[in-house]
């Protein structure tokens, strides 16, 4: 019988885990700013998700992720609102990497990230709101991150800025030396199903 | 012990002894109640239940306590905007009565929307809320406490997640240490040349942490390679589905009592949710009322909890 | 199992058989280049071993020796990426046909730096890791733990978490995890060269139980050959990819010309009776071992000092300390963690400026814990730091910058920025210096470091050995008055060592002192002037390294071990001589032999 063909080589391995208990760190020493809701706190763990993923793809990402839950105050509930990130990054990421312009990558880095995280918002309101409960009605968290800014911002730092240095200052280290099947579909289908879940509550509340 | 870092400590109480898929439904049976759950006197009696719980497996009250300040700035955050945007959630989430109102949070003079009437009915919806997040946040603490990485390997392990999925994150456990040494090597290292970080602006402070987030994302690429090669070294790969594992896990007799109590208790969480939505039981609009009733604030309609008054 | 031959699409399909009578191992032709690099790692490597053999590979850094350990179990070519000539047959197996984990299966390869091979939780998981990997039975891999914890004396550690144990039972526990594994061929690369003196110990007692044991063919690569030869059948010198000299040890030790013309760590013992051979002593005589120079040297020195009296030795480290105002102080200080572990014990020194200083003792000593305290990085629980006089409580980390520049082990713990240049300007910004001054010191330093051509240049990409220089630079921008250096040494090969201490030194001529911390007794011995010994937080002897080398007795309680030269001399009874001889150019100095100008 032929042993199956592995989900991630030991290299992709190492570095998800190695990131992962970065941010394991992170988290369990509080070495963030608090934010203003439980798992929402402003620390580096989207740069080590971000950097596991271009150097991993995502499965390396999700496992960052998997690894971030432990230690996050929400726990597990929070972990499959990172992945539309995760793969809409890991989709366009190849592309960036190989552009010739240094200036260029940075660019399309920071646009790739910015409408990445915007997809992710989506996904924590609808936890906080729809799930949990925190909170009775969705707009005004989304106007206090998207218009109010500062949030939405600091979080785009976190996911853009280190890992675009990292990327500019050392790409070998993040260099796309993976694969992953049926990428397209499998983003498309976690943001339609984000979506699906904000706006099928959306009209209640 | 690295795994003290997220809270587990290698001690001897009953809660440790269990399962972990029993400690895991433990963590689901607390919680979810919690999210389903919506009035805030069912949810302290939850929470009085975690914090029992908590302290048989050896949390005491004082770390719990101080764990709980982290959590002051979102229970704030909560508050505020509960009591703010109460009134913009629509039907599902509100009485269909007039709400008691209590006094103005933003004087009506600088009104930019319907927003910052404080009302008896948004306090005890928010005191529901932040019930709600101290219970999710205690559990995930108490799942830890008693959770070490093994256990969790070897959960993984039995619910057929792949073993690279499950290596990773072994891996990532036993790795701590030397991740954690390497991050204040570096600190160390960037503050012998004078480096500080302190800043009240998020943004910049972001900026700051680049001269240590870059050599230790750098410095654990390059170890990462190193360990690659070490597991490599080791024969990994060879038949990740015939791999062996030295700890097996098996249901003993305390976990089969302990996980059929938590089915039963998930079960009824459920159904005393669904009473909320469908007969007013155990919602927070249903104490409203009483409260209402206590404070001589009315409706007549006791009996109706739903209906129009 | 060996019938399963892995998926690997990136081989060609061509499977080399090779004819392998009696030989294990087998090179034939081979090269290698890495990916990126220009030029092949290996050049033609042709080496055949004998099942059972226990080979010694040795040679400078870059000469090929990590890589031919990484032909041996797969990881080239199957991990690395790069190009492969030539064939490897192991254990039976083609290199190219076969994927890692069925040639780790029958070679088990340990690393150097034992961090880096630790990967579980604890102790009894490393062990059984391997053994998972390839199906063994749950009982059969209990059986093999419990044998791996005897083997490593680490019985009393199986529920640990491997990084709390000491570098030295780190590595122990590395070796048993391959252990476990029960493979044929056993590859250690450079295995004590990140330990301190009592860890190399350890690995060195445990590899030759090992070895003792028989059935096991071994290939160690390993710089310190007075300890290793001992056991070795055969020696291997290697520089530049290829092969230089390959016999009996003995017999490629008789290769002056060799030996010298490559840049290696011979053995003090060997290098006495090279010199001893030009003067037609000692010929077609080649010790590597202390009693074997002993034993040389008591026939030999009644005939050389019969022929000439011994010569005056000029002793540059002998003379007054002046501590009158020294430099750096301290007075009574005492550390402890916040777990109540006690790191230092009231330990009180003095360094004059323009002192050169090493700080030496097994890890965990406080030697790391003491030198931290002199930049502020960690402060003491009692007792006092002065700098210049003034106490440091008062100070903070930028301004005690200033004073003291650190340098830590690892020098990409420090490099972040995108240039050489922005990293030599990191230091001066932090403490807002102006455009000018800074300016003015990143230029001055680059100068003095021969760093000037590579300001614009990203220090990712540089060699290690200048990424060090980098991170030296990075810290004298501020000119500080001293210069702390932490275990530049541990990791490095004897050349790249002595090329810090050079820079080192170079510096103290200009004016600064420097603080070292080493386990390289060699280069302790041959450049510092004043060396402190600590042990258990305590200051356990101080002096002139010929001070405290001539108190073996006292250090062998710290597991220190004096230079070869001083061993030999020190055991020397008839006749007697002096006790204190540090380096080679001072014991041909004692033996009438050789100039002042005699170096290593």
């Amino acid at each position: 019988m032929m042993p199956r063909k592995p989900l991630l080589n030991t290299r992709q391995i190492s570095v998800a885990a190695v990131l992962g208990g970065l941010s394991l760190i992170t988290e369990a020493f509080g070495l963030s700013l608090p934010g203003y809701l439980p798992g929402v706190n402003f620390n580096l763990v989207g740069a080590y998700l971000s950097i596991a993923t271009m150097a991993a793809g995502p499965l390396g990402g999700i496992i960052v992720t998997i690894l971030d839950s432990f230690t996050s105050s929400v726990g597990f509930y929070g972990l499959p609102f990172y992945w539309p990130h995760v793969f809409f990054l890991a989709l366009f990421y190849k592309r960036i990497y190989s552009m010739k312009s240094t200036a260029m990558k940075v660019v399309g880095y920071w646009v790739v990230t910015a409408v990445a995280l915007f997809i992710q918002y989506w996904g924590w309101f609808f936890l906080y709101v729809y799930v949990f409960k925190f909170a009775t009605t969705i707009w005004p968290l989304a106007v206090y991150n998207f218009v109010g800014v500062i949030p939405y911002a600091t979080f785009l730092a976190i996911y853009a800025l280190i890992p675009g240095f990292v990327l500019v200052t050392a790409p070998n280290f993040v260099r796309p030396n993976w694969n992953f099947p049926y990428l397209k579909w499998v983003t498309a289908a976690s943001i339609i199903l984000s979506a699906i879940a904000v706006a099928s509550q959306a009209g209640l509340r | 012990m690295a795994s003290e870092l997220f809270g587990y400590r290698p001690l001897n109480t009953f809660f440790h002894s269990l399962d972990p898929r029993v400690k895991f439904a433990i963590f689901f049976s607390l919680t979810l109640p919690a999210v389903s759950w919506n009035d805030p006197i069912y949810l302290t009696a939850l929470l009085a239940a975690i914090l029992a719980i908590g302290r048989i497996a050896k949390n005491s009250f004082r770390t719990t306590g101080r764990f709980l300040l982290y959590l002051v700035p979102a229970l704030l955050f909560l508050l505020v905007y509960n009591l703010l945007f109460y009134e913009s959630s629509i039907v599902s989430a509100r009485p269909s009565w007039n709400l008691a109102f209590l006094f103005y949070l933003i004087p009506v003079k600088f009104w930019v929307c319907p927003c910052g009437h404080v009302s008896l009915e948004s306090l005890v919806y928010a005191s529901g809320a932040m019930d709600r997040i101290i219970i999710i946040v205690l559990s995930g603490r108490f799942l830890l406490s008693v959770t070490s990485p093994a256990d969790l390997t070897s959960l993984m392990v039995k619910l057929r997640i792949p073993s690279e999925i499950t290596t990773a994150i072994n891996v990532a456990f036993g790795f701590l240490p030397v991740s954690l040494a390497q991050l204040t090597g570096v600190v160390e290292a960037q503050r012998a040349r004078g480096w500080e970080a302190k800043s009240k602006n998020p943004v910049t402070l972001v900026r700051k942490a680049v001269p240590t987030i870059v050599p230790v994302i750098t410095r654990s690429l390059t170890r990462a390679e190193f360990l690659a090669a070490a597991i490599s070294s080791r024969g990994y790969g060879f038949d990740p589905k015939r791999r062996t594992y030295l700890r097996e896990i098996k249901f003993k007799g305390r976990d089969w009592y302990t996980f059929s109590f938590l089915i039963g208790f998930i079960l009824i969480g459920q159904a005393i949710g669904a009473a909320a939505w469908g007969l007013g039981w155990a919602d927070y609009r249903f104490t409203t009322l009483i409260l209402r009733h206590l404070l001589g604030l009315g409706p007549p309609c006791l009996w109706h909890p739903l209906g129009p008054c | 199992m060996n019938t399963l031959k892995r998926f690997s699409p990136q081989l060609g399909s061509a499977e080399a058989k090779i004819q392998t009578q009696g030989a294990i191992i087998e090179f034939k032709g081979v090269t290698w280049r890495y990916q990126e690099a220009k030029e092949p790692s290996l050049k033609g490597i042709d080496l055949k071993v004998d099942r059972g053999e226990v080979i010694v590979i040795t040679g400078p850094s870059g000469a090929g020796k990590t890589t031919l350990c990484r032909c041996l179990n797969g990881l080239i070519p199957h991990f690395f990426e790069g190009e492969l000539q030539g064939d490897v047959n192991v254990a039976g197996m083609s290199l190219r046909a076969n994927d890692i984990p069925f040639l780790a299966a029958k070679v088990g390869l340990l690393f150097d730096d034992p961090s880096n091979q630790l990967f579980n939780s604890t102790v009894e998981e490393e062990l059984a890791f391997g053994p998972e990997n390839y199906a063994i039975p749950v009982p059969e891999i209990k059986l093999r733990i419990d044998e791996g914890l005897e083997f490593a004396r680490l019985e009393n550690s199986r529920y640990k978490n491997p990084h709390a144990l000491s570098g030295g039972q780190q590595q122990a526990c590395a070796l048993a995890s391959i252990f476990t594994m029960r493979p044929e061929i056993f590859v250690l690369d450079e295995p004590t060269s990140n330990l301190d003196p009592y860890g190399a110990q350890l690995i060195f007692q445990r590899l030759s139980e090992l070895i003792q044991k028989g059935r096991r063919t071994f290939i160690v690569v390993e710089h310190n050959l007075e300890t290793i030869l001992p056991y070795a059948d055969r020696l291997v010198v290697m520089d530049r990819g290829a092969i230089l000299g390959d016999g009996k040890p003995k017999d490629v030790l008789k290769q002056v010309d060799l030996m010298e013309g490559v840049d290696l760590q011979v053995p003090h013992a060997t290098q006495l009776a090279y010199e001893l051979q030009k003067h037609d002593y000692a010929k077609g005589e080649t010790p590597f071992t202390t009693e074997e120079a002993v034993s040389l040297l008591t026939r030999v020195v009644p005939l050389l000092l019969a022929r000439r009296p011994p010569g005056r030795r000029s002793d540059p480290t002998e003379g007054e300390r002046d501590v009158t105002n020294p430099l750096v102080e301290t007075r009574g200080v005492e550390f402890a963690y916040p777990d109540g572990t006690r790191a230092l014990n009231g330990v009180s020194l003095k360094i004059p400026e323009g002192d050169y200083v090493g700080f030496i003792g097994r890890n965990g000593s406080g030697k790391t814990t003491l030198v931290k305290m002199f930049d502020g990085l960690l402060r003491p629980t009692k007792g006092e730091v002065l700098l210049g006089g003034e106490e440091t409580a008062s100070k903070s980390v930028p301004q005690l910058a200033r004073f003291v520049g650190y340098n830590f082990q690892n020098p990409d713990d420090q490099i972040f920025a995108r240039t050489v240049r922005e990293e030599l300007e990191f230091a001066p910004k932090n403490l807002n210096l102006s455009p000018e001054e800074i300016t003015r010191a990143v230029e001055a330093v680059a100068r003095d470091l021969e760093l000037s051509k590579y300001l614009d240049v990203n220090p990712f990409s540089l060699s290690q050995g200048l990424r060090r220089r980098v991170a030296i630079g990075s810290t004298l921008t501020l000119d500080p008055k001293v210069l702390v250096v932490d275990e530049p040494t541990t990791g490095q090969d004897y050349s790249r060592a002595k090329v810090v201490m050079e820079l080192c030194k170079r510096l103290n001529e200009k004016g600064k002192t420097i603080l070292i911390i080493s386990h390289n007794m060699d280069l302790i011995a041959e450049y510092c002037r004043y060396v402190y010994v600590l042990k258990d937080g305590f200051l356990l002897t101080e002096g002139t390294p010929k001070r405290v080398f001539s108190q073996p007795e006292t250090l062998m309680e710290t597991s220190i071990v004096p230079p070869q030269i001083t061993r030999i001399f020190q055991q020397m009874t008839k006749p007697a001589l002096p006790h204190d001889v540090l380096t080679m150019g001072e014991a041909l100095e004692v033996l009438g032999i050789g100039g002042a100008s005699h170096g290593e």
